[in-house]
């Protein structure tokens, strides 16, 4: 508690300065750079409560905070450590984490390796997914940057190379390798996650560490001006440690996660116009240790696509929409199976199977420190909603939305 | 009779249209044209390709050929030389260009482009500096100590 009350004194500090006019220049600060950011949101949904565990009455608990430091200490070695903290309902709760840090020495533009806590390059957004300033909606699709997730996939603790190729009229190809743990906190969202997917029949009992996961990319600037194409692939797997009824007695056991996620990406810039979509695949394979029963281990493939376009028609206003569809299991998208699966007290609609949504949103950017955003989204299915929160999924189509203010300099 | 009238008022207004449209490409055209892409004098290269100058402001190049470290810098965008170098040579507008390098310096990546508020500064800091690399106008270029390259497709 003391910790936050620091580190938000801290943000505010760093504001004022900036506010008032003080340059937090490299120059002036030693060849230290600072930069920060603080976005506040709203989140008000119906039928549903979505993202924030309160949101169908409207929820403040929706924020993201952060202050990076970073110093240029030779012409080849950089170093920089990001602190960062976010709500999300009951999730998160402002908690500080170490967000990334790590040195990071270039060798040549071809090959650079990075040391100690780096961000994943997972699709198009998931290293700036906290960073409401850097695009255009407020909620990213969330079949593939799905929020109460984020830890999963926002870094890594280890070591990575990276660089850059030319091909001359070919363009250039971008690359990241990387390796490391990933540290989960259980507050943050995951626990939250597993819980519901159990349909609370069991409590996540701690934190937890991957066992050695895996990361790349590869980006394809093409020869067309503003076209690039990029895959990204993640292997983690860890073991949950958890506390389930069974028969009337209540035991200690873990529930084993392995997945292997998948992201091919496109993205175009033409002057004011910004286009991107991405097809996500992932193969997920659960497990979990009963008296009587033994190993139970289940194994799903799915997907999720969208197609998103934004332009900025002024210097000031931006407008644009994206529309994704979501399937957990992509051998069932009608959810029949799911249906049939009814039974023991739990009621699975086969719109449990799906998540459909549709985005329109704007973006006003006040000046440079300060924009505000509002979206609305119109969703068909559940998936993605969370049990917990909602222990009733009554409506197959409904709707949210969002407003955002970001500060960040 | 006020029909015809009507008609003819919009023919002309879309006639006006159009040439003001064509008028404003054309002067685009020539405003753009006359940006030149200057370096320091210690910078042996005399010509760069427009996807080597690309590579250079996105971060992706970061060395001469005699191995210098490249010093790139920028004009405030609310210059409007900034927004057309940045049309002509990146393909980005200053809002993409400007996020593209927030998200260098909220991953830990990069660091924001040394920006000037005058071409005076930039050429300043351009012709004393090693390995730097900007632009002004084209007459701007003439009256200094800095080399003008010459930019290829």
């Amino acid at each position: 508690m003391k910790g936050n009350r620091v580190f938000i004194i801290t943000i505010f500090m760093f504001f004022s300065f900036a506010a008032a006019g003080y340059a937090l220049t490299a120059d002036s600060l030693g060849g230290v750079e600072i930069h920060g950011f603080v976005s506040q949101g709203y989140l008000k949904s119906h039928s549903y409560n979505y993202l924030a565990n309160d949101s169908k009455k409207g929820s403040f608990q929706f924020n993201e905070m952060g202050v990076n430091f970073s110093k240029q200490v030779t012409d080849n070695l950089r170093i920089g450590i990001q602190f960062f903290s976010r709500d999300l309902g009951d999730a998160a709760n402002n908690k500080i984490s170490l967000d990334w840090a790590y040195g990071d020495y270039h060798f040549k533009d071809w090959l650079g390796i990075r040391v100690g806590k780096i961000k994943i390059p997972f699709g198009l957004y998931n290293e700036t997914r906290d960073m409401d300033m850097l695009r255009t909606c407020i909620v990213l699709p969330q079949g593939i940057y799905n929020d109460l997730l984020r830890d999963v996939l926002i870094a890594m603790q280890g070591a990575g190379a990276y660089g850059t190729i030319p091909l001359h009229k070919a363009g250039s190809l971008e690359y990241q390798a990387m390796a490391g743990v990933i540290n989960l906190d259980k507050d943050n969202g995951i626990g939250k996650y597993v819980e519901s997917k159990f349909y609370g029949s069991l409590d996540v009992l701690d934190d937890f560490n991957t066992d050695t996961s895996y990361a790349a990319s590869l980006r394809w600037n093409t020869p067309l001006d503003g076209l690039a194409l990029k895959v990204t692939t993640l292997k983690y797997d860890y073991d949950l440690p958890v506390e389930m009824s069974f028969l009337g007695t209540t035991i200690e056991t873990s529930v084993g996660i392995k997945n292997f996620l998948m992201v091919y990406s496109a993205e175009y810039l033409l002057n004011d116009l910004t286009l991107a979509a991405e097809y996500s695949t992932t193969e997920l394979e659960t497990s979990f240790t009963l008296p009587i029963y033994g190993r139970i281990t289940s194994e799903t493939k799915g997907e999720s696509y969208y197609a998103m376009g934004s332009y900025r028609f002024k210097e000031w206003l931006e407008v644009g929409a994206y529309y994704m569809e979501r399937y957990p299991d992509k051998h069932d998208k009608k959810g029949h199976s799911l249906k049939q699966s009814s039974g023991y007290g739990y009621n699975f609609p086969e719109y449990l199977a799906w998540l459909k949504d549709t985005a329109l949103f704007i973006r006003f950017d006040v000046n440079d420190y300060f924009l505000f955003k509002v979206e609305g989204h119109y969703l068909d299915g559940v998936e993605t909603v969370m049990f917990g929160d909602n222990p009733n999924f009554k409506d197959k189509s409904w709707y949210y939305f969002a407003a955002k203010a970001t500060f960040s300099f | 009779m006020k029909q015809k009238n009507e008609k003819d008022h919009i023919y002309r207004v879309a006639i006006g249209f159009l040439c003001s449209l064509m008028i404003m490409v054309a002067a685009y055209g020539v405003f753009a044209a006359d940006i030149a892409v200057i370096v320091n004098k210690n910078v042996t290269q005399d010509t760069l390709s427009e996807d080597n100058l690309k590579d250079i402001y996105l971060g992706r190049t970061t060395a001469w050929q005699n191995g210098t470290k490249v010093e790139f810098v920028i004009l405030n965008d609310q210059l409007g030389i900034h927004e057309d170098f940045l049309k002509k040579y990146i393909g980005r507008s200053s809002a993409q260009y400007r996020n593209f390098w927030k998200k260098q310096v909220f991953t830990g990546k990069g660091r924001m482009p040394k920006q000037f508020d005058s071409e005076g500064k930039l050429l300043e800091y351009v012709s004393t500096t090693d390995g730097a690399i900007g632009y002004v106008l084209a007459d701007t270029a003439k009256e200094s100590s800095v080399k003008v390259l010459s930019i290829n497709k």
